[in-house]
């Protein structure tokens, strides 16, 4: 009977530190990733091997459907279901509707683009079943490292199937051993979007093209700006957010945040001087943040004449649907500067085993033309393929209820080829953004462009230590 | 003379099975409290960023302490730690004097057997009742309420009703900020205090209040001559918890923001910890510094709980110990130089 109890006691104590130790394991795994990854890798392609049998048969079904040649690399699904880590479902929920397969789900982490940034870090070190995950261009780099992603070549895609789409996708993908790390399928052109009833009233405008020359630089936007607070008496603001014109305006001049480890500050100073007058004009209010709740309601309040949009904000349930309504009373056009806003990229984590899926999804929606051109007509989302883009524009197949029939994509073409940003990308260039814009929203209106600038780069290198302040 | 059996009876020691049944909890706890801890302390000790797992001794202390370092940002950082510092503490007085003068005097009327205050036991549940609601909720609600432009309740009433030009940015100038963070703090905890309090009070043995009755005590006198110093054990309690909670206040200061980011006027050093800690991957993120500035809150915690204790220590108790000691002394003394002569 003793000898019952005490077994039980013993079993319920190994139970309880058992329970103990695998919980802890999370956490101290994530470090041997790392040095783990080669032999995993390996365990996996001699898995792989061992039923190569079962996967041909998969694959040739794969190959008709994408179109492409096959690669060399053998491709399994050990667990059925593809699941790809994302902030929302904006683009993943048109994009998994349209792909068909009920194996593809997604999960979330964070709630914008920016927590994403931080909140990745412990989603995708936790150990869940996670395949896939979707970076953004402002921190893609602190997730494309050996620590969260495989190379895409795990899947058999390389460089030569990105021929066709734009350059910039592949070039900031790639990290410095020449891999290429994720696979866009979307290109991040901007454009200026604005209400064409506010537009025809206050200032007369008709026609996208004379708003196109009323805002052709930033002197005319500034310009415009002025009539239409003479117009209304301040009460419509000419854009929401001051984060939506540094969008426009650093992203065109392809100035780099950090050189060398000290911060560049020329192009913020510039920028902030250009707020200082739009603020004391009241052109602009100063408290939104891009992503605030006003920030949302702005537009179809009624009370700014545009936003700073990129091709992403044009997709159906997206920015231009919730921010301005679903009237078509918006069009849009280049604006001041050719710009980028954004963009995600899809990763391979280093957790997938849905091989075999993962690279039929990337394929579909970013390699394959026809599939691509099929989903770029009906998300409304601007594709990485230069050759669907130009079908499209040249059928004029396209037409955006939403901005009252336009074709976004004929105004962004052009934009979307002039794309660069694979030498001015680093790893602090999220973290900085936040630093300058949360200090421009704070100070603005208060202080001089001189403090504004110093309070940034006390807030920006105390929290890198990594970067030093410009000498003065 | 015992028996074998009986010899063998007594050998056998029931400890280890008490030891085996309470083992789980300390297995759990070192993994859970310890560990984390113990780690904590070697992070303090390892770089950020770039330089992320290298020892750097204790670059990190003089960093935050001294404004010195390796990151070319020091002095900043020091400025930053020490704003947050300074907010902390800020933020902690403005919510726990009026939490303790609001729950004292609630506690006292609630205790109080001459009031024969009606609904007692309704006004507990709503005093309390903010207590159970997540900090979460609390910030989004005075969010909404208080948010910086017309479009929100508070502002849209003054400019709507009673003719305010321009709305008041509650959340982005310090000084309203701060003083709502106290307000909701003080809503949120003035509750639970009040309970603590009403069961010192309670705890107080009656006959007490009916003899300073009998002898013509008003009210303040009661409370300030009888309540108060037998309600010091229970105050102690209160003040050290508060201070504690107080230093480490972070989800309101977190979450009443506008935007993405979190005010930096109401930055606390829990939430600085935090923006440190939670940057995206260790080779942006500062463990670090994280970890340093926790052992310093921990260092400072340590003292001012001591601090507290021994300004709140039982001085009668003291005095009546050292007079027992000097007695004793006197009488041993005496008893050596040969008794004591009555």
């Amino acid at each position: 009977m003793s000898k019952l109890t005490r077994t039980l006691a013993l079993l319920a104590v190994l139970a309880m530190s058992a329970t103990a130790f695998t919980a802890c394991n999370g956490g101290s795994e994530s470090s041997n990733d790392s040095s783990s990854a080669t032999e995993s890798s390996a365990d996996e392609s001699s898995a792989d091997e061992s039923s190569a049998d079962e996967s041909s048969a998969d694959e040739s079904s794969d190959e008709e459907s994408s179109g492409e040649e096959t690669p060399s690399v053998d491709l399994t699904d050990d667990d059925p279901t593809l699941t790809i880590v994302c902030w929302n479902n904006n683009d993943l929920g048109p994009m998994m509707d349209m792909y068909g397969n009920e194996n593809v789900k997604w999960e979330q982490s964070g709630t914008d683009g920016t927590s994403a940034s931080t909140e990745y870090a412990t989603f995708l070190g936790s150990g869940k079943d996670i395949d896939l995950f979707v970076a953004e261009a402002g921190w893609i780099l602190n997730y494309i490292t050996d620590e969260y992603a495989l190379p895409v070549s795990e899947l058999g895609l390389t460089k030569d199937d990105y021929k066709d789409a734009y350059q910039y996708t592949v070039d900031v993908a790639t990290n410095e051993n020449g891999d290429l790390m994720g696979c866009s399928w979307q290109a991040a052109a901007g454009g200026w979007a604005y209400n064409t009833d506010i537009a025809k009233e206050q200032l007369g405008i008709e026609t996208p093209e004379d708003m196109q020359a009323a805002v052709a630089d930033w002197d005319k936007f500034e310009e415009t700006a002025g009539k239409l607070k003479d117009a209304t008496g301040g009460d419509v603001y000419m854009t929401c957010s001051l984060g939506g014109m540094w969008q426009c305006y650093s992203t065109a001049i392809d100035s780099a945040w950090v050189e060398d480890g000290v911060i560049n500050t020329a192009t913020a100073r510039d920028f902030a001087e250009m707020a200082k007058k739009y603020v004391d004009n009241g052109y602009v209010n100063p408290a939104i943040a891009q992503w605030d709740g006003d920030w949302f309601n702005y537009g179809v309040d009624g009370k700014c004449l545009g936003y700073f949009f990129s091709t992403w904000c044009l997709t159906q349930g997206a920015q231009l649907e919730g921010n301005c309504g679903t009237e078509g009373n918006w069009n849009i056009v280049v604006g001041p500067q050719e710009y980028f806003w954004g963009g995600s990229w899809l990763c391979v984590a280093k957790t997938i085993n849905t091989k075999a899926t993962a690279a039929d999804f990337i394929r579909y929606f970013t390699v394959n033309k026809d599939t691509m051109k099929e989903y770029a007509l009906s998300s409304g989302d601007f594709v990485n393929n230069k050759v669907a883009m130009a079908e499209i524009v040249e059928e004029k197949s396209n037409s955006n209820p939403l901005l009252g029939g336009q074709d976004q994509f004929a105004v962004l073409t052009e934009v979307a080829d002039g794309i660069n940003m694979s030498d001015s990308i680093s790893k602090y260039d999220q973290s900085l953004k936040d630093s300058f814009l949360n200090t421009l929203k704070d100070e603005i209106e208060s202080k001089d462009v001189d403090t504004v600038i110093a309070d940034f780069v006390a807030d920006a290198t105390s929290k890198n230590t990594d970067l030093s302040a410009p000498e003065a | 003379m015992a028996s074998a059996a009986q010899r063998r009876i007594k050998s056998i020691s029931y400890a280890k099975y008490g030891y085996m049944f309470i083992a789980p909890f300390f297995l759990v706890y070192a993994f859970f409290q310890i560990w984390p801890l113990i780690y904590t302390f070697i992070l303090s000790f390892k770089g950020n960023q770039s330089n992320c797992g290298a020892w750097v001794g204790l670059d990190n202390y003089t960093t935050i302490v001294l404004g010195q370092g390796l990151a070319p940002g020091a002095a900043n950082i020091k400025a930053e730690f020490l704003q947050a510092l300074g907010q902390t503490f800020i933020l902690w007085f403005g919510n726990f004097v009026p939490q303790i003068l609001l729950s004292l005097l609630l506690a006292v009327w609630f205790t109080d057997a001459k009031l024969k205050l009606p609904g007692k036991g309704f006004f507990k549940v709503v005093m309390y009742m903010p207590n159970i609601i997540t900090a979460a909720s609390v910030a989004a609600l005075y969010v909404n309420l208080f948010g910086d432009s017309e479009r929100y309740f508070v502002n849209s009433l003054l400019m709507h009703n009673f003719g305010m030009e321009d709305p008041i940015k509650f959340l982005s100038t310090p000084w309203p900020a701060r003083i709502l963070v106290m307000f909701i703090q003080t809503w949120l905890w003035f509750g639970n205090t009040m309970i603590m309090l009403m069961s010192g009070i309670m705890g107080i043995n009656p006959s007490l209040f009916e003899a300073a009755d009998i002898d013509g005590a008003n009210s303040s006198q009661i409370f300030f001559r009888v309540t108060l110093p037998l309600l010091q054990p229970i105050m102690v309690y209160t003040l050290v918890t508060s201070m504690i909670g107080g230093l480490q206040m972070f989800d309101i200061p977190y979450l009443l923001r506008t935007g993405a980011q979190y005010s930096k006027n109401l930055e606390t050093v829990a939430v600085f910890v935090y923006a440190n800690f939670n940057n995206g991957p260790a080779n942006v993120s500062n463990y670090g510094l994280a970890g340093a500035a926790s052992m310093i809150i921990f260092v400072i915690t340590a003292i001012l709980g001591s601090i507290t204790f021994y300004m709140n220590r039982d001085k009668d108790e003291i005095a009546k110990k050292k007079q027992r000691k000097r007695a004793e002394k006197q009488y041993k003394a005496k008893m050596k130089q040969g008794g004591l002569t009555l």
